[in-house]
């Protein structure tokens, strides 16, 4: 029998990491993280043992962040700009600056920053990502397509710096 | 039209990078990746842009998970201080309180209660982080114009504050400060035992969304402390010492204001 403490903790810093991502802000991405794992317990009983922990847990993170969107608004993170600026991956030739990704991320739509997030970062398979966000899997990989699409817009736009978000 | 002559369709290409291609049809991507220069660029980016996220929000994975995280999770040990604040406050929040003790978890009635606290929580640290290594100028007004530190900062808060006292646990009170949260005024008093350990008392009127009185603990690094409701105000207590040690003071707080 899988052990569900075990198993929840063990998945906690990647329910931290897609948080912190979601909403851009430490304490208010733990808080997230903190409900999802205080609902999760009250619900131990639902929990499919035979399938995987993380994707039954990120289900729930999401709709805690869904059904709060004002409380876990994404803020404005302060970063100093020379320690951004410094920072750029180079992946097989193509330089990735994370300022830019950054600034990406914020201009994405909720919708598709949520699967960008899932597919790209934690890695849930097309279906997980379908069960996660509650849609079918075509939707899944139409809004990816359309968010990848957008992110390289943005990132490739030469004025992105003067881009303000309008949401 | 076969199988291998079909173009990638703009779904294949994501799902190429996100691994869920069967075996056939990667197999004849990959071999159209060969010749085809313009959609092996844009897997390329795509791909940096996967590798990106993580290098943005890897490092969060290394980060150690805060305490107070876990509290459905970790039992918190009941010890005797506890239960004895907890039976004073029974009659203010039996429910919680009793469900607290008796089942050894905390877990708030709801999140909105639990966020409020948080930010007074999380400016108690900030504040006991900044003025505890303070070696001139630990408090703005010292212990030695008690009445005069007392009266400022009642009227400042708009509400009767006064400092316990914690000389029975060898604490003696240094003075306090005006502060500030994002709610209302807030004032810090010092403590310093013989040894030249210091415990922060941080306190502001109780605001509408807190309703939670039971205490509740939060730590961060060596830090431990205890918020909790008392009336129209609110406290944290912190202290770097053990947990045990910190409830214990928060006791003698609750029943000296008490008295």
């Amino acid at each position: 029998m899988a052990d569900f403490n075990l198993e929840m903790t063990r998945t906690i810093p990647q329910l931290r990491r897609y948080a912190r991502a979601l909403v851009n802000n430490v304490e208010t991405a733990d808080d997230l993280v903190q409900d999802c794992l205080e609902r999760a317990c009250s619900r131990k009983k639902m929990w499919d043992e035979s399938k995987p922990i993380r994707p039954w847990l990120f289900t729930i993170l999401h709709n805690i962040y869904a059904n709060e969107a004002r409380r876990f608004h994404r803020t404005p993170v302060l970063v100093s700009i020379e320690q951004i600026d410094e920072a750029a991956i180079s992946s097989k030739g193509i330089d990735v600056s994370l300022k830019d990704l950054r600034k990406g991320l914020d201009m994405l739509s909720e919708e598709h920053r949520n699967i960008l997030l899932l597919v790209g970062l934690e890695q849930l398979s097309y279906k997980e990502t379908a069960e996660v966000l509650d849609i079918p899997v075509g939707t899944v990989m139409s809004r990816l397509t359309r968010a990848r699409k957008n992110l390289h817009g943005f990132m490739n736009e030469p004025s992105i710096s003067t881009i303000r978000r309008v949401k | 039209m076969s199988m291998t002559n079909r173009t990638i369709s703009e779904q294949e290409l994501h799902a190429y990078v996100d691994d869920e291609l069967d075996t056939l049809r990667l197999a004849e991507i990959e071999q159209k990746l060969e010749t085809n220069l313009e959609v092996a660029a844009e897997i390329e980016a795509f791909q940096g842009y996967n590798d990106a996220l993580h290098a943005l929000f890897d490092p969060v994975l290394d980060e150690k998970v805060p305490e107070r995280i876990f509290p459905a999770i970790k039992p918190v040990k009941q010890n005797s201080y506890w239960a004895r604040a907890a039976s004073v406050m029974m009659a203010v929040a039996v429910g919680v309180v009793m469900g607290w003790v008796s089942r050894g978890e905390l877990i708030p009635e709801s999140s909105t209660q639990l966020s409020k606290a948080h930010s007074i929580v999380n400016d108690a640290f900030n504040f006991h982080a900044v003025y505890t290594p303070e070696v001139r100028h630990p408090v703005e007004v010292g212990v030695e114009q008690q009445d005069h530190l007392m009266k400022w900062l009642s009227k400042r808060l708009q509400t009767k504050v006064q400092a316990p006292a914690l000389s029975v646990m060898g604490y003696e009170l240094l003075g306090g400060r005006l502060l500030t949260t994002a709610e209302k005024p807030a004032a810090q008093f010092m403590y310093q035992n013989t040894e030249g350990n210091r415990l922060t008392l941080f306190l502001r009127q109780r605001i509408d969304n807190e309703t939670q009185t039971a205490f509740q603990y939060a730590s961060h690094g060596t830090q431990n402390g205890f918020y909790w409701i008392d009336g129209d105000l609110s406290f944290v207590l912190i202290g770097d010492i053990s947990k045990a040690e910190v409830s214990k003071a928060a006791h003698y707080v609750y029943e000296d204001l008490n008295r």
